[in-house]
């Protein structure tokens, strides 16, 4: 793939890393990681484009931005918290491998 | 006694089945591409996650709280990342070029030279002193679970990890680490269960740390939001990163074995990391409670296992703390071992050897190394420390992750991410030492991000090389 979409998705993801850390912003570090952590997903979408590989890697997404919004909503200091926090790791722990399985393909003219 | 008998026994055993098995590089190095979703996930699962998780991780929570977590919160992510980023074009450029370490993957992308002999360096660097981490950690558990000399509990994990995997390499190294694997996972369920059952239960356990130090509980802790999301992003994304986890996509049989590999990897992690989290809560708790005296958190999970008063649970600690220390051991030892007789001499134009005796050799050079660091000086590793994970990342998330996947990388953005990477984040490693940054700033994503940064811009208008292009 030689489009310039990877280099500059990889681009403005850096740069934005270092200004949330630059101007201490937790939301907007939050927002890159997830931003972050999709692209890195997404190069399989590069390589297999599939419609269902698109829905896993969005979907996956959109819980983590999710999550991580209800942690931030959650009041600091509260156990309620702390059960958001496990509520991501119990949700993401086995969509996120089973999502992999199933769009799990050989990719199109791969010899044997 | 008994117990470092039958680990001598079974070392040797292990050593003379590996060696006979490991007569070529592809065996000493890949195992003979023997590993199947199972056997690799738990392998890598084990040589990823260090003793620390059953000490320093449930005493990070006991000192910072649940700001603690953001280091394994994205455990759940990173098994399918790591394949969709990186094992995928790892294995189709074994296919293609039938590559034995992570520095020739990049040769075979980038071209040989530079990009193999600047991986190879950060790799038997960053591996040695990671491994001297690892044998300094394992003789600060010896004094506290073993009632022995640390030093000597050190160097009998060092020694027995040294000889089966200098006779057998990951021939023998990985059924070895994907056992080990599964010891880990048991004894890490058994002491957080037993733990939370002694703290009265999750619910109870999290209601005295309300009640006593509510601020364990703030999400964001003292070094604030920015700083928590920085160790969440570092340890997910950094996993596409460690050449140790890498090194298990080399190993496969076939492609197919990545479709499960995902789902064995996160079910061995978590159940590993079910100690940080149940230790960690409960054994907070059980402080608070007064159950036990901590003269400092490095102590709880010591403590709670004296305070469990259960023989048995503490047995299983030590065999799960030796059982980590060992897998990461083994694959650091083999990947040093590596990029120091085949990759270092092909980046500079001589053909690696045949035989596997160079890196036999290597392998013992690189323990007795790490041994010497660790045990010389506490200052030189806790500075060696940092050229662990972050040092990883920095140098090599950049070419795995971008540099695989787009076409348009060229081999001088490749070299500027290898060098760009780790040095800005061993310069902000120096700075935050000196007290010159604050805790905001993640050392090695800002490599990282340094890193792709450069990768990008030094391959701008650079014409790929039709040949190689993306995986």
């Amino acid at each position: 793939m030689k489009t310039a979409t990877v280099p500059a998705a990889a681009l403005v993801l850096a740069g934005l890393w270092c200004v949330a850390q630059a101007g201490d912003a937790p939301a907007l570090a939050a927002a890159v990681a997830v931003a972050a952590i999709g692209a890195t997903a997404a190069t399989a979408i590069l390589r297999r484009g599939s419609r269902r590989l698109r829905v896993a890697v969005a979907a996956l997404s959109l819980l983590l931005g999710a999550g991580l919004a209800a942690v931030f909503a959650a009041p600091a200091g509260s156990a309620a918290a702390l059960a958001v926090q496990l509520a991501l790791v119990i949700v993401l722990a086995p969509l996120a491998p089973l999502l992999y399985a199933v769009t799990f393909a050989e990719p199109p003219g791969d010899d044997p | 006694m008994i117990g470092w008998l039958l680990l001598a026994a079974a070392t040797a055993a292990l050593a003379l089945w590996g060696w006979r098995r490991s007569g070529s590089p592809t065996a000493f190095f890949a195992a003979s591409r023997t590993a199947g979703p199972v056997v690799a996930g738990l392998a890598g699962t084990a040589a990823g996650l260090s003793a620390f998780v059953f000490v320093g991780g449930p005493s990070y929570f006991a000192a910072a709280g649940a700001a603690s977590l953001w280091i394994i919160l994205s455990a759940p992510l990173t098994g399918a990342l790591q394949c969709w980023a990186v094992g995928e074009p790892i294995v189709e450029l074994v296919r293609r070029h039938r590559c034995l370490t992570v520095p020739e993957l990049l040769a075979a992308r980038f071209g040989g030279g530079w990009p193999q002999g600047l991986a190879a360096l950060s790799i038997a660097i960053g591996a040695t002193a990671t491994l001297a981490v690892q044998v300094k950690g394992a003789a600060v558990l010896g004094s506290a679970l073993f009632d022995a000399p640390g030093w000597l509990v050190a160097l009998a994990a060092l020694v027995a990890t040294v000889s089966y995997t200098a006779a057998g390499g990951m021939r023998a190294g990985l059924p070895a680490e994907a056992a080990q694997g599964a010891i880990m996972a048991v004894a890490a369920v058994a002491i957080a269960a037993a733990t939370l059952l002694h703290a009265g239960g999750p619910r109870a356990a999290v209601a005295v740390i309300a009640a006593r130090r509510p601020e364990l509980l703030d999400p964001w802790g003292g070094s604030g939001g920015t700083a928590a999301i920085g160790l969440f992003l570092l340890f997910g994304l950094g996993t596409c990163a460690q050449p140790h986890y890498l090194q298990k996509f080399l190993l496969l049989k076939d492609r197919e074995s990545l479709r499960w590999l995902p789902l064995v990897t996160t079910v061995a992690l978590l159940a590993i990391l079910t100690v940080w989290i149940g230790v960690g809560v409960g054994g907070t708790a059980l402080f608070l409670d007064g159950a036990f005296e901590l003269p400092s958190t490095d102590e709880l999970t010591p403590q709670v296992l004296s305070a469990l008063g259960r023989p048995w649970l503490l047995s299983l600690a030590m065999v799960g703390v030796i059982a980590a220390i060992m897998s990461t051991a083994a694959s650091l030892l083999n990947i040093a071992a590596a990029a120091v007789t085949r990759d270092l001499p092909a980046a500079v134009g001589r053909a690696p050897s045949s035989g596997v005796a160079p890196a036999r050799l290597a392998t013992v050079v690189v323990g007795a190394a790490a041994a010497a660091l660790a045990l010389a000086s506490d200052r030189p590793v806790v500075l060696l420390g940092v050229l662990g994970w972050g040092t990883f990342t920095a140098a090599l998330l950049p070419v795995m992750v971008v540099g695989l996947n787009w076409g348009g990388c060229s081999r001088r953005g490749a070299v500027a991410a290898l060098v760009i990477g780790p040095a800005v984040q061993l310069a902000l490693e120096a700075a935050r030492l000196a007290g010159a940054v604050g805790p905001p700033w993640e050392p090695g994503l800002t490599g990282a991000a340094a890193g792709v940064a450069a990768l990008v811009l030094a391959s701008a208008g650079n014409r790929p090389d039709p040949a190689r292009g993306a995986a």
